[in-house]
């Protein structure tokens, strides 16, 4: 059940940061692993916009490099903020996911009265 | 003000503009039609909407030519790429695009924290327009 691009996009930068922090990575690669966790709707433009804006954000260290497929290819790490922002990331996650489920679960105990 | 005049005056850095688009304007003809297509649609969007000088737009160009190079040499289709909402794909690219310093949004809100105070226990919600 595959939420939309609107729900994801928040999101979706999280997994971005996850993903480049587990090493040096570029886009395509990324974009082919957030697709095969079951996103399939996820497009390398996606992954382009967010890229984007984590080097404008001074999130990530970038480096070109020649490619034999085209233009030269930007690889991406995380540097100190970006490792920072990863950890926010997945601390509002689990109170994200924590409020959630508590709401759920509050309106199953009120159904019965 | 003195940006002002170092962007529509300073010859040197026009000359160097006008050259970075012959540049690039190549770069576009080489793409496969398809691309091509989509890439001139794009770039008439970005024209009509985004504010400020001309600059950062060669740079938005640039990324967005190189990403659609590297689809093109991977023998993907275009749509691969943006995804089939390309009105979606280039809404993000205009998020990206807001270079301009005095946002509209930043300085309403400034201009109402100024005025009635920035909110609870002078908590800035740095969220809202960031």
């Amino acid at each position: 059940m595959e939420p939309s691009t609107e729900m994801l996009k928040g999101i979706l930068e999280g997994c971005v940061l996850e993903l480049i922090g587990r090493g040096e990575t570029y886009g395509y690669a990324i974009t082919r692993q957030i697709q095969d966790l079951g996103f399939s709707s996820v497009v390398e433009g996606t992954v382009y916009t967010i890229l984007v804006r984590l080097e404008k954000n001074h999130l990530v260290d970038v480096e070109k490099r020649p490619s034999a497929l085209g233009p030269p290819r930007k690889f991406y790490v995380l540097n100190q903020a970006g490792r920072e922002e990863l950890r926010r990331f997945w601390a509002k996650w689990e109170f994200l996911a924590e409020r959630i489920t508590n709401l759920r679960e509050g309106s199953e105990h009120e159904a019965i009265f | 003000m003195k940006q002002f005049f170092e962007d529509y005056f300073n010859v040197k850095k026009i000359v160097h503009a006008k050259r970075e688009y012959r540049r690039q304007m190549a770069r576009v003809e080489a793409l496969p039609p398809e691309y091509q297509y989509v890439f001139r649609k794009i770039q008439g969007q970005l024209w009509q909407f985004a504010a400020g000088p001309g600059y950062d737009m060669m740079q938005a160009h640039q990324e967005l030519l190189d990403l659609f190079e590297e689809g093109a040499a991977a023998g993907r289709g275009v749509l691969e790429i943006t995804g089939r909402d390309v009105a979606a794909f280039v809404e993000e690219l205009l998020r990206q695009l807001r270079t301009w310093p005095e946002d509209w949004r930043r300085k309403l809100n400034r201009d109402i924290w100024r005025h009635v105070g920035d909110g609870k226990n002078g908590e800035r919600n740095f969220e809202a327009g960031n």
